[in-house]
C-alpha cells in the first residue's frame, strides 16, 4: 500500500497528513487529522453528515478521496469558533434549539456557512434548498431554518432584535 | 403555583451539552477512544430462514490482523435477550438456526477495519435453507414453518367492552375498511455504535448509543454471566433513537469481546448494516368497523389487527397492546371489541418506534372518523369534538380519565386554522391547473409510560459542601432534551438556575434505573422522581436555614441560590454556606426521588384495567397540493396542536412537535422498508424542502399527577400527521388511500380512479 | 478495500488519455467521485486504479463557439444550473441541474460523469438529448465525436470505452420559444428521477406547432428523443384534447421500447400526466 502525502489548508492553517489515496476524505479527516466533527452517516452522499467546505463549496466528504484534498482549502466545524468565540451560526443554532441529537449539526453548519458566503440574505426557501442535502431526523428542520435565517441577519450586522421566536 | 410564579418552568433553557454539539466535539460513540481499539464486526446470515449445518472459521482466523472469532459457543451465559421480561427470544449469536437475514452467526475481532471485513467474508457457513415465512397471514396457517419452537403467534391482545353488536345495531352509519401500514426504519442519523473498555476501577464498560442503560446492563450481564457490579453501561451522547436504540445492538458483541479479550474494542455500524440489522416499525394490517349514531357519536368499534413482528419479539407484545388500547382513537365509545395479534415472520425484527403501535391504528380510526363526518355532513373538527374524550370519560379499557383530557382544547385551537384553510386557501387557484388542494385533520391520544406495567424511575439530587448541586438520572437523553427538562424541574424547586447544576446521566455506575427513554415517559415519570428528590433537598436546605435564621421553614423561600426570608428577601443564606454546615453536621446531602405511575394490569380476556397514569392529546391539520397528473405531493403547511399538560421548555416542545411532524409526513407519504432497501439511496426520509412551515400550538391542560402538570410529547407529535395527510389527499383527489405510505404510485392510482387525466380542465 | 487502489492525477487531457490506455480494463475515471466512490464502497468497482481528472482545466467551463455552446465534461451540475449562458441559450439543459441530488453533490458531480455512467435516470442526459448534443471524446487513437443519444448501450451501460475520455459537449441552441425540463422524484430534493422530460416547442403565429422535440428519461434503458410523439405534435393546434392524445402517444411509444413491465403501472400514466402538464402552458 502506497501512502500519499496530503498537504492542504485546514481551517486556515497549513496541514499535512498521510493517506491511502483512495481513502475517503471523511476517514482521513477523522482518523488522521482529528476532525471528528465530520460524521459518516451513510457513506454514499445521501445524508450530508460528513459535509465539509472545500475551496468554498460544501461537499460530502464521503464521496471525495483524501487525495482530492491535496492542495485544497478545507473547512470543518472544528474551525468555526475563533479564539473561544462561537461562530454566529453556532450561536444561532444553540439559541434557536436547532440542535437536538447533534449528529447532523456539524454538516448542517457547513452547508449553512457555504450558503451565507454566497448569499448573505437568503430566503427561508433558499435556506431549505441549500440544506436539503443535510438530513435531520430530529428537528423537522424548522428550528434549523430559523437559526440560519437569524445568523444571516447577525452576520449582516443588522439584527433587528426580534429574532424568530 | 401559577405561571407567573414560575422562574424556570415554561421558559427556555439550554441543554447542558448543546455547546459541545455545536462545536462538533468528539462526544459520540464513534468519536471516542484512541484509535487503538480492536474492531468488531458480525457475520450476518444473509438468508431469511435456515439451519446452520456448520461454521468454518479457519480461513477467517488466518486473515492477518484477526485476533479472534467468536461463535455462540463462546457465550458463557444466557444467549438470549429481549426487553419484555418473559420473552427473551433473540440470541446474540445464532444457535442452530437463523430466523432473519440480519441474524449474527459469528463475531470477528481484528486489529483493523480491513482485516475485520476480510475475515467476515472468509467465514464459511453451510446452510440448510428452510422455507421463509414473510407474510403474517401465511405464518398463522397450520402447516406454516415454525420460526420459534413456541409457534408463530407471539401474542394476542383483546380489548372488550360493552356489546359491539348492539352498538352496530343502534348505529345509523357503519363503515368497515381495511388498512395497511408498512415497516419503516428509524433512520437516526447516527448509526448504532459503541466502545468497550475497562474503566478506572477496572470494570468492564460499554459506552454506547442507547435509550436505556439499565436494561442493557441487565441483559448483557445475563449473556456474559457476570454480576451487575462487574459491567458498567454508559450512554454515549446519542445521535437520535426514536425507539430503535432500545434494543441490544452492538452491546452484546462488545461485552463478549471485552470479557474474552480484556482489550478495548469498538463497533460502528455502517448505514448498510444499520438498515440490515436494526429493528423496524411493525407493519400492520388493520380491519376496522365503526358505527355512529345520527349525531355522529361513536357507538361501536370493532378491530382486527395483524402485526408483523419479524423474527424476534423485542417490544412487540407492548406495541400490539398499545395498538389495541388506542384503537378507538381519542374518543368515547361504549362498545369495543378489538383483537390484535403479534406474529413472528422471517422479516427483520420489529421493535419500538415513536408511537409504539399507535400510529398504525391512527391511520384507521382517523380515516373512519373523517368518512363518518362526511356521511353525516359534519366537518372533521366537529365530528371529533362530538366524540372527544373529556374529563370524566371512560376509555376502552374502562379507565376513567379524570383530568387533563386536552383534545377538545386542541380541536378548538385548530378550528380557526381549519376554517381559514377552507374558506381562503382552498378557494385560491393553485399555481398550475394540475394541482389540487386538500385539507385534512388527524387526532390522537397517547398514554404516557409503559402500558399497564410498573415503570418506575428514580432520580437523585446531591449538594456538595460548596453548594454545587448535581442531578443523577438514569434517563437517557437521546436529543429530545430530557436532561434539561429534569434540570428545569429541579431548578424551579431549588431556586437555582438550571445552568448551575451538574448532571450525571444514564451511567449505571452512578445513576439509578429510570427505565427507558421511550413511551413519552421521561418528562412525566423521571420528572416526578426529580421533583420529589428536589423537594426533599429543598426541605433539608430550608430546615438547615430555619435553624440558622431562627425562623420557621414556612417563612423561608429558595431563590437565586439562597434561602431567604419571605418577609425580607435581603436576609438570606447562600446554599454554599448551608451545604457547608450540613456537611459539618453530617446531615444527608443526597436525596432520592421515585415515581411509578398508578396503573393496573389489563385483564387478559377483556383488556379492562388502567394502563396509564395520564394521556397526551393532539390534533393536526395538513394542507397539501397534489399534482393529479403525476401523483406528486407538495405539503403546504402543518398546524399541530398539542396538549402537553404544562410546558416545561417551550423550545424543546416545539422541537419535538416539528420533528414528529416531519417524521409523520415521511410515514405518510415516503417511507417504506421494503425488500431491496439497503441504504439511504433506496429509503427516503423528508428533506428540508419536503417539510413545510409548521405552526406548533402548545395547549396546556395541567395534569395533576404530572411534574408541574407536565405530560409527554415525544411520540404524540408524529401520530396525527400521516392520517391528516391521507385525509387531505382524499379531499384533493376525491379518492381515499387506505395504505401507507401514499407513494407516487398509490396517489397516481387514486388520481386515475378519480379520472383526473380525462376530466382535468384548464 | 481501498489500500490497493493506485491513484493518478493527470494535469492534461493528453496525460489522462495515456494513463487510461496504460491501465485499460482496471481503471476508473473519477471527477466529482459521486458515482465511482459509491462503487468503490460497495465493491462493485473491481479495478486497481483511479484516474482523477478533476484538475484538468481543458474540460472545464461553458463557452460559446461558432454558434454552438461548448459545455466541458468537467462542468459541475451546480455550474450547469447556474450558468447564465445555459439559462439563456439552453434552458432545458440548465433546468436539469436544479433538482439534482443535494447541493453538496451538485457542487462536485459533473455533466460528463452523469453521461458517462449511463444511468437511465441521469437527468442531464434528458436535457442533452433534446438538444441533439454531441460529445467530443479523446482516446489514444485521437479525438472523435459521438451524439449523446448514441452514448448509451442500455441501463448503466455506456457506449464509451474505458480508454475514452469525454472532453465536452457541443450543443446548437434552439430557437424554440418553449424550452422546458421537469422531473418526477419521490421527494423534492435528493431524488432519483422516476421520469424526466425535456420539451422544445415552437409555434406559428396562429399557434400551430411547427417544431417539437421531446426527450424522455428514466423510463427506458437509454434516454432519448421520442420521434413518434414529436411527429404527432407537429402541425397540431394546441388543444387539451390534442395534448391528451400526444401524451397517450408518448406512453405507447415508450411501451413499444420497454415492453410491459411492473413499474409501468406508475410510469405509463405518470409520463402521460407529465407531458400533458408541460404542454398546458401552450394552450
Amino acid at each position: 500500500m502506497v501512502k500519499m502525502k496530503i498537504s492542504f489548508i485546514l481551517n486556515g492553517r497549513p496541514a499535512e497528513g498521510e493517506a491511502v489515496p483512495a481513502q475517503t476524505a471523511v476517514s482521513f479527516l477523522r482518523d488522521s487529522m482529528d476532525q471528528r466533527s465530520v460524521k459518516e452517516g451513510c457513506g454514499i452522499g445521501e445524508c450530508g453528515a460528513c459535509t465539509i467546505i472545500v475551496n468554498g463549496l460544501a461537499v460530502t466528504s464521503c464521496l471525495m478521496t483524501a487525495a482530492q484534498l491535496d492542495g485544497a482549502t478545507v473547512e470543518t466545524t472544528e474551525g468555526l469558533a475563533k479564539s473561544g468565540n462561537l461562530h454566529p451560526l453556532q450561536e444561532s443554532f444553540i439559541q434557536h434549539n436547532a440542535i437536538q441529537c447533534g449528529y447532523c449539526t456539524p454538516g448542517a453548519l457547513m452547508s449553512a456557512k457555504a450558503l451565507l458566503a454566497e448569499n448573505p440574505e437568503p430566503t427561508r426557501r433558499e435556506i431549505r434548498k441549500a440544506l436539503a442535502g443535510n438530513l435531520c431526523r430530529c428537528t423537522g428542520y424548522q428550528q434549523i431554518v430559523d437559526a440560519v435565517e437569524d445568523a444571516a441577519k447577525a452576520m449582516r450586522g443588522k439584527t433587528d432584535g426580534e429574532g424568530c421566536r | 403555583m401559577n405561571d407567573n410564579d414560575a422562574q424556570f418552568i415554561g421558559k427556555n433553557a439550554l441543554h447542558p451539552r448543546v455547546v459541545e454539539k455545536a462545536l462538533g466535539a468528539p462526544i459520540f460513540a464513534a468519536d471516542l477512544g484512541d484509535g487503538n481499539q480492536l474492531v468488531l464486526k458480525a457475520r450476518r446470515a444473509g438468508v431469511h430462514h435456515a439451519e446452520i449445518v456448520s461454521i468454518d472459521t479457519r480461513e477467517a482466523e488466518a486473515v492477518p490482523g484477526v485476533v479472534r472469532i467468536f461463535t455462540s459457543a463462546d457465550i458463557p451465559g444466557r444467549n438470549a435477550v429481549g426487553i419484555i421480561g418473559n420473552n427473551k427470544d433473540w440470541p446474540i449469536l445464532a444457535v442452530g438456526k437463523v430466523r432473519s437475514k440480519a441474524d449474527a452467526v459469528a463475531l470477528v475481532a481484528a486489529e483493523t477495519e480491513a482485516a475485520a471485513d476480510a475475515a467476515v467474508k472468509a467465514i464459511r457457513i453451510e446452510w440448510k435453507e428452510l422455507p421463509a415465512v414473510l407474510d403474517p397471514e401465511a405464518a398463522l396457517l397450520p402447516d406454516a414453518p415454525k420460526i420459534h419452537e413456541s409457534g408463530n403467534l407471539l401474542y394476542t391482545r383483546l380489548i372488550k367492552k360493552g356489546d359491539v353488536e348492539a352498538g352496530f345495531a343502534a348505529s345509523c352509519h357503519i363503515l368497515e375498511n381495511e388498512y395497511e401500514t408498512p415497516m419503516i426504519e428509524h433512520c437516526y442519523i447516527e448509526t448504532e455504535a459503541g466502545i468497550g473498555y475497562f474503566d478506572e476501577d477496572g470494570i468492564m464498560t460499554i459506552e454506547v448509543a442507547t435509550q436505556n442503560t439499565h436494561y442493557d446492563q441487565a441483559d448483557i450481564c445475563a449473556v456474559l454471566d457476570v454480576p451487575e457490579e462487574q459491567l458498567r453501561v454508559v450512554q454515549a451522547v446519542t445521535g437520535g433513537g426514536f425507539g430503535g436504540k432500545l434494543d441490544i445492538s452492538v452491546h452484546g458483541f462488545i461485552g463478549l469481546a471485552l470479557l474474552h479479550l480484556r482489550r478495548p474494542v469498538r463497533y460502528f455500524y455502517t448505514r448498510e448494516e444499520s438498515f440490515l440489522a436494526s429493528g423496524k416499525r411493525h407493519g400492520m394490517k388493520l380491519k376496522l368497523k365503526t358505527g355512529v349514531d345520527r349525531n355522529g357519536k361513536l357507538l361501536a368499534v370493532q378491530g382486527r389487527v395483524l402485526s408483523d413482528g419479524g423474527a424476534y419479539g423485542s417490544y412487540g407484545i407492548a406495541v400490539v397492546t398499545r395498538t389495541g388500547v388506542h384503537l378507538t382513537g381519542p374518543y368515547e365509545c361504549p362498545n369495543v371489541d378489538v383483537e390484535v395479534r403479534e406474529i413472528y415472520t422471517n422479516h427483520p425484527f420489529c421493535c419500538a418506534m415513536r408511537g409504539f403501535g399507535t400510529p398504525q391504528g391512527a391511520l384507521a380510526h382517523e380515516s373512519q372518523m373523517d368518512m363518518h363526518g362526511q356521511a353525516l355532513g359534519l366537518d372533521p373538527i366537529e365530528i371529533r369534538l362530538r366524540n372527544a374524550l373529556v374529563n370524566g370519560s371512560e376509555q376502552a379499557t374502562g379507565q376513567i380519565i379524570h383530568a387533563s383530557a386536552g383534545l377538545t382544547d386542541c380541536l378548538k385551537a385548530l378550528r380557526p386554522y381549519y376554517d381559514e384553510a377552507m374558506s381562503v386557501w382552498m378557494k385560491e387557484k393553485p399555481g398550475r391547473p394540475s394541482r389540487k388542494r386538500g385539507v385534512g385533520v388527524g387526532a390522537m391520544w397517547y398514554g404516557c409510560g409503559n402500558t399497564a406495567a410498573a415503570n418506575p424511575a428514580a432520580a437523585h439530587i446531591e449538594i456538595d459542601q460548596n453548594g454545587q448541586l448535581t442531578l443523577y438520572s438514569g434517563a437517557a437523553d437521546i436529543g429530545q432534551g430530557s436532561t434539561i427538562t429534569l434540570l428545569q424541574i429541579a431548578a424551579e424547586v431549588l431556586g437555582v438556575e438550571p445552568a448551575k447544576f451538574k448532571s450525571v446521566i444514564a451511567d449505571t455506575k452512578y445513576t439509578e434505573n429510570a427505565g427507558a427513554s421511550s413511551a413519552s415517559r421521561q418528562t412525566y415519570i423521571s420528572g416526578n422522581a426529580t421533583l420529589q428528590a428536589a423537594t426533599l433537598m429543598a426541605d433539608a436546605l430550608l430546615e438547615r436555614a430555619g435553624d440558622q435564621l431562627q425562623s420557621p421553614k414556612e417563612d423561608l423561600a429558595l431563590a437565586g441560590g439562597k434561602v431567604t426570608l419571605k418577609s425580607n428577601p435581603a436576609v438570606g443564606l447562600p446554599l454554599a454556606q448551608l451545604a457547608g454546615s450540613m456537611h459539618t453536621l453530617g446531615l444527608p446531602m443526597k436525596f432520592r426521588g421515585y415515581f411509578d405511575p398508578d396503573t393496573t394490569p389489563l385483564d387478559p380476556k377483556t383488556g379492562q384495567g388502567c394502563p396509564y397514569g395520564t394521556y397526551a392529546f393532539a390534533c393536526q391539520l395538513v394542507q397539501l397540493e397534489v399534482d393529479v397528473l403525476t401523483g406528486e405531493i407538495d405539503i403546504h403547511r402543518v398546524v399541530a396542536a398539542h396538549d402537553v399538560g404544562r410546558m416545561i421548555n417551550p423550545a424543546n416542545l416545539v422541537g419535538q412537535v416539528c420533528g414528529g411532524v416531519a417524521m409523520g409526513l415521511g410515514y405518510g407519504i415516503l417511507e417504506e422498508f421494503a425488500p431491496g432497501v439497503e441504504s439511504l439511496k433506496d429509503y427516503h426520509i423528508c428533506t428540508s424542502t419536503d417539510v413545510p412551515e409548521i405552526v406548533p400550538i402548545l395547549v396546556e391542560t395541567p395534569e395533576p399527577t404530572g411534574p408541574f402538570g407536565a405530560k409527554g410529547i415525544g411520540e404524540p407529535s408524529l401520530i396525527p400527521t400521516a392520517p391528516a395527510a391521507v385525509n387531505a389527499l382524499e379531499m384533493a383527489i376525491g379518492e381515499r388511500i387506505y395504505a401507507l405510505p401514499a407513494t407516487l404510485e398509490r396517489v397516481m392510482e387514486a388520481c386515475q380512479k378519480a379520472g383526473w387525466f380525462e376530466k382535468l380542465e384548464v | 478495500m481501498r489500500e490497493h487502489i493506485r491513484y493518478y492525477r493527470p494535469q492534461s487531457v493528453a496525460e489522462a488519455v495515456a494513463l487510461l490506455r496504460e491501465h485499460s480494463g482496471k481503471s476508473a475515471i473519477i471527477n466529482g467521485g459521486t458515482d465511482v466512490l459509491i462503487d468503490v464502497r460497495s465493491g462493485k468497482f473491481t479495478g486497481d486504479c483511479l484516474v482523477d481528472i478533476s484538475r484538468i482545466q481543458e474540460i472545464k467551463g461553458v463557452r460559446e463557439h461558432d454558434g454552438a455552446i461548448i459545455v466541458g465534461a468537467g462542468v459541475t451540475i451546480e455550474e450547469l444550473a447556474t450558468s447564465r449562458i445555459l439559462q439563456e441559450k439552453l434552458p432545458a439543459l440548465a433546468l436539469t441541474g436544479i433538482n439534482f441530488a443535494g447541493r453538496q453533490i451538485r457542487n462536485v458531480a459533473t455533466i460528463g460523469g452523469n453521461v458517462a455512467h449511463a444511468s437511465p435516470s441521469g437527468d442531464t442526459q434528458t436535457g442533452l438529448t433534446v438538444y441533439d448534443a454531441v460529445g467530443l471524446v479523446a482516446s489514444s487513437e485521437g479525438e472523435r465525436t459521438i451524439p449523446v443519444c448514441e452514448m448509451f448501450k442500455g441501463a448503466n451501460k455506456s457506449a464509451l470505452n474505458d480508454t475514452d475520455l469525454l472532453l465536452h459537449f457541443i450543443i446548437r441552441p434552439c430557437a424554440a420559444k418553449y424550452q422546458h425540463f421537469e422531473k418526477i422524484g419521490r421527494r423534492k430534493d435528493l431524488a432519483i428521477s422516476r421520469a424526466s422530460l425535456a420539451v422544445l416547442i415552437d409555434q406559428d403565429s396562429d399557434g400551430t406547432i411547427n417544431f417539437a422535440r421531446v426527450s424522455l428519461g428514466a423510463c427506458k434503458p437509454s434516454t432519448g428523443r421520442m420521434p413518434r410523439t414529436e411527429d404527432f405534435l407537429l402541425g397540431k393546434n394546441p388543444r387539451l384534447s390534442v395534448f391528451r392524445e400526444a401524451a397517450k402517444s408518448m406512453s405507447a411509444e415508450m411501451i413499444a421500447i420497454t415492453g410491459r413491465r411492473k413499474s409501468l403501472a406508475y410510469k405509463e400514466p405518470a409520463i402521460e400526466g407529465l407531458l400533458l402538464r408541460m404542454l398546458i402552458p401552450l394552450l
